[in-house]
């Protein structure tokens, strides 16, 4: 499975996984991740993040984004051929690159869909002894086949990334698309929508860019999450009529058609232009260069090459391994990435404050009396951190945006308080967070808890919201450290729930684990709203990274 | 002129003097001058003093009681695969050597630490000459072999540029005229604005014409382009003045900024080339070299569609061995005068001293051999290409401009 359906509980996993096929219903992974992690801690794992594994002649330790899971199948005979111990820990992209900037990545080798974000940042190239791509997937669009019909998409059309706006602007599609400030896949069409919009093929200046453009296109982006293989759980889970397309890696595309699992979609690969994920294996240790030359030649070996292609869908990025008949063999053009870090920055900041639709987020925040101490003071850090505290990499597109509202529910044996702000200046500092954080240190814990009334309240607060502004997406956050004791059970609030109208019934609930959280409990919670549970007591995480990695998904 | 020089220059340093007639005069004390003078300096050396050890060489061959002298290198990303190679690996044993390679930007060898190293091997004599007196080295240097930059691009972009009177063809060879180019760059040309041409693909996208390259801060390929690129909008001339490396550099940003995002090695444009291919770099700068390894290989990579265009005038990357050590100095002399060595330099695509080498290797893969290139310029000095880099980067990218 490529999905990371439970980020929070597994930040790094090692080794070979069992592995479920993607037509299995999220709902079911999300559960058999949840108990996989307690089974990992429970039986000693360490995280990488906090005693990295040994580094021995003869292994070789890749930080790996989550996508690069369909290769462990790959790992057994790749060891057979080169007796070299391949490991892979799973990182979100810019975390790695933070890890990989500091030194703190505890890796011979870095494996992630794209490394041109790493090398735009100061010092970032100079961490790379080596690198070499080795297989290539583009990012293109996944509609529906009932809709490329109505469009006259089908049958190899020539369609760009301005038709594709024009449908969204007349209201027949919307679609689905990673955050940017997460994902390389939403990166890449933030970059590559923005040079098509431009009228070039060429590199991204800042003056290109057209934000009445980007803003009319990324209105039709009604469905995000920090990581592609969340994105595609998602998206085969979404009502057909609430989502009509798909933006992500050709590769899973491709999947998708050939397991039908998303009914009949028609790949479109805009022709005036796409970028291309090229999956560069990066060399981090000096002292592993053999392995890295080893493990490099097996994989780009034909043979390897050709099982990556059949298994995962990705384009062989060895010459003389000859496509199958899936691929669009056509010319389109490759879309420069930019040159610099301050144009890349420019265009994620630009969509975050002002080309995205607005977003509502409702943080549901146990305060009861089991939080006293360091566990609100933890609570306290991680709200704070997203109001422009946290300067690393992924803390600064992690902070509130602008035209953000945010609630912030706390609860005890009741809802004790309702608290909403309008981001109007996203700037660190602002008065706008200030008041957030001003809030949050006045927190006090004390009580019962009474989870499910508390995020009973939050559909009623997301319903209310939804009246006022329909486009606007809206999610919840639910944070608690205990069990239910008061107040509704379960039942009564799924009740409640499935009584609500769609459109509530679509806001999905990010429950997070902390403290003695019951984990089933949140688990149902997150299966039934379509959201997804994270761990924050999994090792090595905190209750600050949990909370900046939802906002991949907010 | 020099006492030793028994062999005759090659011919395709000699063609580059006669045939470049702009050499500049205004060079630097103390540099080498051109690569017709490097290599009689390296063959003076050569001629003197290793002849003896050659034929001493196949004695040697067997002595597998010595121990191996380790030597470390740092070198180019260009050359680490040949000297890396199983065939130098072994010829280099049989002398009693063993190479430990480490590689950087010919750029970053210039600026990292040397001192634990045996051998510098830059892709660049300007960088080689630099290095000898930053550590004030009195060993000669060797320039063991030497590949022209060169444009790889694909028939139908040929075609096309071929129409828009930028290629045209000196019997198997393709000439890339880089005036013509400039003026194309300089005059926002996209490929739909060439003459109609159905078999290239790009004639229906909005792409610049324009040719990928590496960063010229970090990889001595796109400081061949710069120094090419600026030799033909300075009138034919070397830039020498602070003043015109500033005025020319000016009018050639738009050739590294149109490009967006740039590879720090050649080989990563190249990789591009050969798996994402027309869709990404209908043309890239690359080293001849790195063309003919492929076609010699015979991979599959260079597929019929492929060619190879050179442009004129063009520029050499002399790759240079300065030697920190005895036996530094020893290799970087085997790697120049040993017949197998330079043999296996051939076939890594690199032009040695004696062309018969380019000829016989291209025989055995079936390819004609490399063509001689009558028009080569020099690279400016350091200061002068250290400042043109530093004005392109530190100007504002100009957008499309709608």
């Amino acid at each position: 499975m490529t999905a990371r359906p439970l980020p929070g509980a597994r930040p790094r996993t090692s080794g070979t996984r069992e592995r479920a096929g993607r037509a299995v219903a999220a709902a079911v992974l999300l559960l058999a991740t949840v108990l996989a992690a307690c089974t990992r801690s429970s039986s000693g794992a360490a995280p990488a993040t906090s005693s990295p594994p040994p580094s021995k002649p003869g292994t070789l330790r890749i930080l790996a984004g989550s996508e690069l899971s369909d290769l462990e199948p790959l790992l057994p005979d790749l060891k057979k051929a080169t007796g070299i111990s391949v490991t892979l820990s799973h990182v979100g992209t810019l975390d790695g690159a933070d890890e990989i900037l500091h030194g703190t990545a505890g890796a011979d080798a870095a494996w992630f869909s794209s490394d041109r974000y790493l090398r735009l940042l100061p010092g970032g190239s100079a961490k790379e002894l080596a690198r070499t791509p080795v297989m290539l997937s583009p990012v293109e669009l996944g509609l529906r086949t009932s809709l490329a019909q109505q469009f006259g998409w089908t049958g190899n059309a020539r369609v760009t990334w301005s038709d594709i706006a024009a449908k969204v602007a007349s209201g027949q599609l919307t679609y689905a698309m990673t955050n940017p400030a997460a994902s390389n896949s939403g990166f890449s069409a933030l970059v590559g929508v923005a040079a098509a919009f431009a009228g070039t093929a060429d590199a991204l200046q800042a003056s290109d860019i057209r934000p009445d453009a980007l803003k009319s296109f990324f209105w039709g982006q009604v469905l995000t999450a920090g990581s592609s293989g969340w994105l595609t759980d998602a998206f085969l889970k979404a009502a057909p009529a609430s989502v009509g397309a798909m933006i992500n890696y050709e590769s899973v595309l491709l999947s998708l058609q050939r397991s039908n699992t998303a009914g009949p979609l028609t790949i479109i690969r805009p022709s005036d232009g796409v970028i291309t994920a090229d999956y560069p294996l990066v060399l981090l240790s000096d002292s592993r260069r053999d392995e890295y030359a080893r493990v490099l030649a097996w994989l780009r070996s034909p043979e390897a090459q050709r099982r990556i292609q059949e298994q995962t869908s990705r384009r062989p990025a060895v010459p003389g391994v000859p496509l199958d008949r899936r691929f669009d063999t056509r010319v389109v053009p490759e879309l420069p990435f930019p040159a610099t870090e301050q144009v890349a920055d420019q265009l994620l900041a630009a969509y975050l404050d002002s080309y995205r639709r607005p977003t509502r987020a409702i943080y549901v925040l146990d305060t009861s009396g089991s939080m006293e101490g360091a566990r609100l003071a933890a609570l306290r850090q991680a709200l704070v951190g997203l109001t422009g505290a946290d300067d690393s990499l992924s803390g600064r597109f992690a902070r509130f945006r602008a035209r953000e509202q945010v609630t912030i529910i706390t609860f005890n044996a009741k809802v004790t308080a309702t608290r909403s702000f309008t981001v109007g200046d996203p700037s660190p500092g602002s008065a706008d967070l200030r008041a957030i954080s001003d809030y949050a240190g006045t927190l006090r814990a004390g009580g019962d808890t009474a989870i499910y009334s508390a995020l009973d309240a939050a559909y009623d607060a997301a319903a209310a919201g939804i009246r006022d502004d329909p486009k606007a997406l809206t999610s919840i956050v639910l944070m608690t450290d205990g069990e239910n004791n008061h107040g509704l059970d379960s039942a009564g609030f799924l009740t409640r729930y499935r009584a609500r109208p769609p459109d509530v019934r679509g806001v999905r609930t990010f429950p997070v684990v902390f403290g003695d959280a019951d984990r089933a409990a949140l688990t149902q919670i997150a299966t039934s709203t379509g959201g997804a549970a994270f761990d924050a007591t999994a090792p090595g995480m905190s209750l600050s990274d949990v909370f900046r990695e939802i906002r991949g998904y907010q | 002129m020099r006492p030793g020089m028994r062999d005759s220059p090659p011919d395709w340093l000699g063609a580059g003097m006669t045939g470049g007639g702009s050499v500049p005069t205004d060079r630097g004390r103390g540099r080498v001058v051109g690569p017709l003078l490097a290599a009689i300096l390296v063959l003076g050396v050569i001629g003197l003093a290793v002849i003896p050890r050659l034929t001493g060489s196949k004695h040697s061959a067997g002595g597998s009681g010595t121990p191996l002298t380790k030597v470390r290198v740092l070198a180019g990303s260009e050359t680490a695969p040949y000297l890396t190679s199983a065939a130098v690996t072994a010829q280099l044993r049989a002398f009693g050597y063993q190479l430990a390679v480490d590689t950087a930007g010919s750029r970053q060898i210039v600026d990292r630490n040397l001192k634990d190293y045996d051998i510098a091997f830059p892709s660049n004599a300007t960088q080689a000459e630099q290095i000898q007196q930053k550590y004030h080295l009195t060993r000669p240097l060797y320039a063991p072999f030497s590949t022209p930059l060169a444009i790889a691009t694909f028939s139908g972009i040929e075609k096309s540029l071929i129409a828009a009177g930028v290629v045209h063809e000196d019997g198997q060879t393709a000439l890339f005229d880089m005036h013509a180019y400039l003026d194309l760059v300089a005059e926002k040309k996209r490929w739909p604005d060439l003459p109609p041409n159905p078999d290239n693909p790009l004639s229906q996208t909005n792409r610049s014409v324009y040719i990928t390259s590496t960063d010229i801060q970090t990889s001595n390929s796109a400081d061949l382009y710069l120094a090419l690129a600026s030799y033909v909008k300075n009138g034919d001339n070397v830039v020498a003045d602070e003043q015109t490396a500033t005025t020319v550099a000016g009018q050639l940003a738009r050739l590294f900024q149109v490009q967006g995002f740039q590879g720090s090695s050649t080989e990563e444009p190249f990789d591009d080339y050969l798996t994402l291919g027309i869709s990404k770099t209908p043309m890239v700068m690359i080293y001849e070299s790195q063309f003919r390894a492929a076609q010699i290989a015979k991979n599959g990579s260079i597929t019929p569609d492929r060619v190879l265009m050179y442009p004129t005038p063009t520029i050499y990357a002399k790759h240079t061995v300065v030697p920190f050590s005895a036996p530094g100095d020893a290799v970087g002399r085997l790697l120049t005068t040993d017949p197998a060595l330079q043999d296996v330099a051939a076939q890594y695509g690199f032009r040695t001293a004696d062309l018969a080498r380019q000829t016989s290797s291209s025989n055995h893969a079936g390819l004609p051999p490399p063509p001689q290139l009558a028009d080569v310029v020099e690279p400016p000095t350091q200061n002068i290409t250290e400042k043109m880099i530093k004005t392109i980067s530190e100007l504002p990218a100009q957008g499309a401009g709608g």
